[in-house]
């Protein structure tokens, strides 16, 4: 038997060979909670990064997730709110995040205003599936942006949402190069080559975003399965997640978070709550829809925000699924936003600010 | 669950912990069964019950044979056990590919027949499974084994999870004595049962994965791409097919050596091979084997006139062909290998051709015929693949892959190639052994590591699983 197979030799190769993997692993983590941004959660840098090339911060920011990127045409919005306001400067900037739960808006508020650059309005998403304490997009989270304090922090939630965060926790602390490869792979890349990376397609579950809520990203029908056979797959998952409902947990706490330090900085919150197609609205039982009510009044009460519901404001014929507008819905939605609530909030926002 | 994935990692640890942790060598076996049914079952759970069901009638079969001494009793109990097992394999993998086939043929006289448009769900590693319950029933008919009087021994066999999906296929002379022997924790057997998953871990994640992005788009739309992209692309899903099922066959005898069984070696060296009957002897061995025991030979094998030893090779590599997939143009992959095979056999080299100094020719000659074959068994179409075949021996214009792509692919190339030639040349053994143990376990954590950090976005299944 060769000398590394006799068995002292292989126990000590084995063992060096564990110690090394564990010791590699720390700091795995290590490196996972310190790469930058751009590696790890590219749409936040890309979001970061355009909205550090405006001199001044945007007067309006929306910060939610696809739900609000679909909807929310910043082209559309932003002309609107000039003309009905009659204030040629306003920009609309948008902050939403594929897969932005309410952690991750959080994260994109803290790190927008951290230059003390404030925007006047952000217009920030709210659903009662995205407050759920049973969050079923916190495995993305978990990945992209969680540090391992904030796994240590958000135990008790990780613990009660899906088995599959739970396994992307482990995944992600136990063999991150793995899990994080292809933002490793990116990032060596961007050092090796200089060159910006592509951000890693199909990490978002989204359809078609791009880095931009451009009007050119967003199809007016997508390729694959109909709207109702998309919505019929989610049903049994939203429904899953609005089992047992309740709110209290760390995502409702991560949008009280943003909400109030929204207030502190002076900049006013409209709580939006965004399309959904009737068949997903119907979930929303009173066992829900109670909770998430004093939810959302605690919210008004507290901090002052306003609330607009424009869940049931769109035909089921505009969404690509449940919850992303098409074409004609990001059209319709975006205009009548801008003339209902936008437009007006801006103009007597500039007229307090002229008294 | 495939075995690489991070599901696939915590489930091993469990499993390996767990059984190490039983001091009883029944309830070792036990954890082990229980172990591999929850492995198959993260499939699907019902199909655990079809290979218990399989199991147990040839347990149940093969001991009645023990104890019967009638030949007639004894040739209806294996005319009964064979019988339901390729049933069985009939049913679930070739009923659609026969009745398509049948109303394709009725068509052809005006019978104006639909095509069947229900599908039955194919259970994993059923090729595989039946296989072995095949060879267990036949040896202990032949009195080559005893039947395994202990059930747990016998579903141990058939279930043992490094192999229960995609092979090696095991014999039961290979196996059960080795169910018998006391196992105790070894940490020889342990390294060399990581080196061997590490290396067929590399060929998987990261060789045959990677070559996944050059092979999928050409056999696609093999109209769309140029003569050179398909010369590029043919000879990367040689070696993507064989770093996929020979990474699978390394890392299941790697995994079987942590719990101190031991499995067949499938592959030794097969593209250096002079011949195309060379290459079936270092090519899937396990199956090539069971062919030759179990087909080959029960038609005749070679002990006939010419003509029947041709058409005895013929058939059995069309039975291989067919044991790949339910398709046409796998009977006719099949075919090819067979045709090829009894002209090598009926046209020996001349002496100047053997000369040693051509050995490298020989071997290319061999890869060109093995490529040509492949091209037949990974298009969608046999028209696909004759559109391939004429394509790659004209200038075709076309589309090319990305440059980055076409590094990758000759990279990939040039990695096994390599390896072939130190298989070949190296002494593997004598290389490892002058490595300080420190030192080799640096590199294995390191190579770990590195192919963690090297796998593509999407990893495909297993080849061989679909057979």
């Amino acid at each position: 038997m060769p000398r590394n197979f006799h068995p002292r030799a292989a126990r000590r190769c084995i063992l060096t060979a564990a110690v090394v993997f564990v010791i590699a692993t720390l700091l795995g983590n290590v490196l996972v909670d310190h790469c930058p941004l751009s590696a790890r959660f590219p749409e936040a840098d890309l979001a970061l990064k355009a909205w550090r090339a405006h001199i001044s911060a945007p007067g309006i920011v929306f910060l939610g997730s696809s739900r609000t990127g679909y909807s929310a045409s910043v082209e559309i919005i932003g002309p609107k709110v000039r003309q009905i306001s009659g204030d040629a400067a306003v920009e609309v900037f948008s902050a939403a995040i594929p897969v932005g739960d309410p952690l991750t808006m959080n994260f994109m508020g803290s790190h927008l205003f951290a230059d003390g650059r404030r925007s006047k309005i952000a217009v920030v998403e709210i659903t009662p599936d995205s407050v759920s304490r049973r969050n079923r997009f916190l495995d993305f989270a978990v990945t992209r942006q969680f540090t391992f304090r904030d796994i240590v922090e958000n135990r008790g939630d990780i613990c009660h949402s899906t088995n599959k965060t739970l396994s992307r926790v482990l995944s992600s602390r136990l063999t991150p190069f793995y899990t994080h490869r292809l933002a490793l792979q990116a990032w060596a890349r961007e050092k090796w080559s200089g060159s910006e990376h592509v951000i890693p397609s199909g990490d978002t579950g989204n359809y078609y975003y791009d880095g931009i809520w451009g009007q050119s990203s967003i199809p007016q029908e997508l390729p694959g399965p109909p709207p109702m056979m998309r919505i019929e797959e989610d049903l049994p998952r939203v429904r899953k997640q609005l089992a047992d409902y309740e709110i209290p947990g760390r995502t409702s706490a991560a949008l009280e978070d943003l909400v109030a330090r929204c207030h502190r900085d002076g900049i006013k919150v409209i709580l939006l709550e965004t399309p959904m197609h009737s068949a997903l609205r119907a979930l929303f039982v009173p066992s829900v829809s109670q909770p998430y009510g004093q939810f959302v009044r605690h919210l008004q009460d507290a901090y002052g925000c306003q609330f607009v519901d424009f869940s049931d404001r769109l035909s089921d014929s505009m969404f690509f699924d449940g919850v992303h507008t098409n074409g004609d819905g990001r059209a319709y939605f975006s205009a009548l936003f801008a003339e209902e609530v936008l437009g007006p909030v801006w103009r007597a926002e500039i007229g307090s600010r002229h008294e | 669950m495939l075995f690489h994935s991070f599901a696939f990692f915590l489930f091993f640890l469990v499993t390996f912990a767990g059984y190490w942790a039983l001091k009883d060598p029944r309830q070792r076996k036990g954890w082990l069964v229980i172990a591999s049914c929850v492995f198959y079952g993260t499939w699907n759970p019902w199909l655990v019950f079809l290979i218990l069901f399989t199991a147990a009638v040839d347990y149940l079969v093969a001991l009645r044979l023990m104890t019967t001494e009638s030949p007639s009793t004894r040739r209806a109990l294996l005319a009964l056990s064979i019988s339901i097992s390729l049933t069985l394999l009939v049913f679930f993998k070739y009923a659609r590919f026969l009745a398509s086939s049948t109303i394709f043929g009725l068509n052809l006289f005006g019978a104006h027949l639909p095509s069947p448009t229900w599908e039955i769900v194919l259970p994993l590693g059923i090729s595989f499974y039946t296989f072995e319950t095949i060879s267990y029933v036949v040896d202990v008919y032949r009195r080559r084994v005893a039947a395994a009087t202990n059930i747990l021994d016998y579903a141990l066999y058939i279930l043992f999870f490094p192999h229960l999906i995609a092979g090696p296929i095991i014999r039961p002379s290979f196996f059960l004595p080795q169910t018998q022997t006391a196992k105790h924790f070894d940490w020889a057997r342990l390294q060399l049962g990581a080196q061997y998953f590490l290396r067929g871990l590399f060929k998987k994640a990261v060789l045959a994965d990677h070559l996944a992005a050059i092979v999928d788009p050409v056999f696609a739309a093999p109209a769309t791409y140029s003569t050179s992209m398909i010369w590029l692309a043919v000879p990367c899903y040689a070696v993507q097919v064989y770093c996929d099922f020979s990474g699978y066959s390394d890392m299941a005898v790697g995994a079987a050596h942590a719990f101190g069984y031991k499995l067949p070696i499938n592959f030794n060296l097969p593209y250096f091979s002079e011949s195309v009957g060379e290459f079936w002897r270092r090519w899937h061995i396990t199956l090539s084997t069971w062919l030759r025991d179990y087909v080959y030979i029960p038609l005749g094998g070679s002990r006939g006139s010419s003509a029947r030893t041709y058409g005895n090779l013929i058939l059995t590599l069309v039975i291989c062909g067919l044991w790949h997939g339910a398709a046409w143009n796998f009977v006719v992959f099949g075919l090819y290998h067979g045709v090829i095979l009894s002209l090598e056999r009926a046209l020996p080299l001349p002496a100047v051709l053997a000369r040693r100094s051509l050995l490298p020719l020989r071997i290319a000659w061999t890869f060109l015929l093995l490529c040509a074959g492949l091209v037949i068994f990974r298009a969608h179409a046999l028209s696909d693949a004759w559109l391939m075949w004429r394509r790659a021996v004209s200038t075709s214009e076309g589309q090319h892959l990305p440059q980055e792509l076409v590094a990758l692919g000759l990279v990939a190339l040039a990695l096994v190639f390599a390896g072939h030639l130190f298989g070949h040349f190296g002494d593997a053994k004598r290389w490892l052994e002058r490595i300080p143990p420190a030192a080799m376990g640096f590199g294995m954590a390191g190579v770990f590591l590195l192919i963690m950090f090297l796998m593509p976005q999407d990893s495909a299944p297993f080849t061989y699983f679909q057979f």
